[in-house]
């Protein structure tokens, strides 16, 4: 707040006070004694302090973490991703989706497929990456993935709220979905002056918020001998 | 004439339990501006927002900032009303002297401070269970949510520090007041206009307290700063007449 502002709003509030003081003080007068007086005093002091051990007893892992946080929402590593990617060692030359970092696996199904030619549809023309492997056997089933590298606003990250996109196969085509616009609004205790003035470390008021935003990665596994016909160029293989 | 003499400090404590017992509907005004300071938390200090096709994301943050304001002016106000003519003509029922009033005031608002800056800072808890209860957990940030018990009785110490020094700040404003009648109107609009006017030594003064991190150092400045604006006010006081 403004040095020059706060004094003249915390005159206008002593006034505001002051008014309430004068205006209670003939009902004051009228209705309440000592005794009263004391055990309002007393319950208020009583809820206060009742609230104190509730506090405290409020289960930390319903809240959303900070990055940095001791539970991270990062569930897998980059070597992990590797291995789901079928990759070995990093190559020149080769897309690697992850190499910059970890991934959180937001949804994972299994389609079985009744024809043997796979064709993509992508709606909403939302921002995927999409990623094609081929398996070594011929099962008949198809492994769609769906993995989110990170969406952070201030330090929050809430990667693990993001709806993964909706994926369903018919007759051969697969459809890919975007979800329908979310809104997120969070809400975070800063440090007030006093814990600011002795340098506690707890989250600082700011002015603006950097935000940081990943599009989706999409792994399909796909049986050895598939035709897939891509004539969007929406889709990228690996191996 | 009495045999038994009566000492400074029995009056000072007989006028103080008397006060207390008296103005014990103080306490109404203080639960009052901090159930309000309460509900205007509720209410972000800021918020920003970010978004792209897929979603909208907004951070609000919140404080507890606006309880300690509203108590802190609660207190401002209790200073003033202690030395008014009509708060003061109660203490013309015991026995008492100039040097007796100011004491039992100074008890009388450091027992206010006490209580405001406990009250307050329990309230910043209540803030939270509320936040809790009222909305979704999952778009609460653990952290910054949860304050330790070491900072709880920080918040509780350094809030009754300031309580008292903002309460001299008070006192003492209100007894330049009482001198003559003429700083009733100065006096506040002198202040006003010199904070508008000269900024500069209200802030270098405002900087002195709220930029020291050192709690021991900033115990020492308020103890300080307090007992020189008591001093100044008893100083001013023993100057007026007996009844004034």
């Amino acid at each position: 707040m403004n040095v020059i502002l706060a004094p003249i709003l915390f005159i206008a509030l002593f006034f505001v006070i002051l008014l309430i003081v004068q205006l209670a003080k003939p009902w004051m007068s009228r209705h309440i004694s000592l005794k009263k007086n004391i055990l309002f005093a007393g319950i208020y002091l009583a809820i206060l302090v009742i609230a104190v051990p509730i506090y405290y007893g409020l289960p930390t892992q319903v809240f959303i973490q900070a990055s940095g946080s001791k539970n991270p929402v990062i569930m897998k590593s980059p070597a992990e991703m590797q291995k789901e990617f079928g990759w070995g060692e990093p190559s020149k030359g080769r897309v690697d989706p992850f190499e910059k970092g970890e991934a959180y696996q937001s949804s994972s199904q299994t389609f079985k497929l009744d024809t043997n030619v796979l064709t993509f549809k992508e709606s909403n023309s939302r921002n995927y990456s999409v990623y094609v492997q081929r398996k070594s056997v011929d099962d008949g089933e198809m492994d769609v993935s769906t993995y989110n590298k990170g969406d952070y606003i201030a330090d929050i990250d809430f990667t693990r709220a993001v709806l993964p996109p909706s994926i369903s196969i018919e007759k051969g085509t697969l459809s890919i979905s975007a979800p329908a616009k979310q809104n997120f609004e969070f809400k975070q205790f800063v440090a007030d002056f006093i814990l600011k003035q002795f340098n506690r470390p707890y989250p600082n008021l700011q002015t603006g918020f950097s935000s940081m935003h990943t599009p989706t990665i999409i792994l399909i596994k796909v049986p050895k001998s598939l035709d897939i016909q891509d004539n969007s160029n929406t889709v990228q293989f690996v191996n | 004439m009495s045999l038994k003499e009566a000492s400074l400090r029995s009056i000072t404590l007989r006028q103080y339990v008397y006060k207390l017992k008296g103005y014990s509907g103080f306490v109404y005004a203080l639960i009052i501006a901090q159930v309000l300071g309460l509900l205007f938390s509720m209410n972000p200090m800021g918020s920003s927002s970010s978004g792209n096709n897929e979603f909208m994301v907004s951070v609000q943050t919140h404080s507890s900032d606006i309880v300690r304001f509203f108590s802190i002016a609660w207190i401002f106000a209790i200073a003033i009303l202690l030395t008014t003519k009509q708060y003061k003509n109660i203490e013309f029922s015991l026995v008492s002297n100039r040097i007796s009033s100011n004491l039992s005031n100074l008890l009388l608002l450091l027992s206010y401070a006490i209580f405001g800056g406990f009250t307050s800072t329990l309230i910043s808890v209540v803030q939270r269970i509320i936040f809790y209860f009222t909305f979704d957990p999952s778009r609460i940030v653990l952290d910054g949510f949860f304050l330790s018990t070491h900072d709880l009785m920080l918040e509780f110490w350094v809030t009754s520090l300031y309580m008292i020094l903002i309460s001299s700040i008070g006192y003492l404003l209100r007894t330049t007041m009482e001198v003559h009648k003429i700083f009733t109107v100065i006096a506040p609009l002198g202040l006003v206009g010199l904070i508008r006017v000269y900024p500069e030594p209200f802030v270098a003064t405002f900087k002195f307290y709220s930029s020291e991190s050192s709690l021991s150092l900033f115990i020492m400045k308020v103890i300080l700063g307090s007992a020189l604006l008591f001093g100044i006010s008893v100083l001013l006081s023993n100057r007026m007449e007996v009844r004034k």
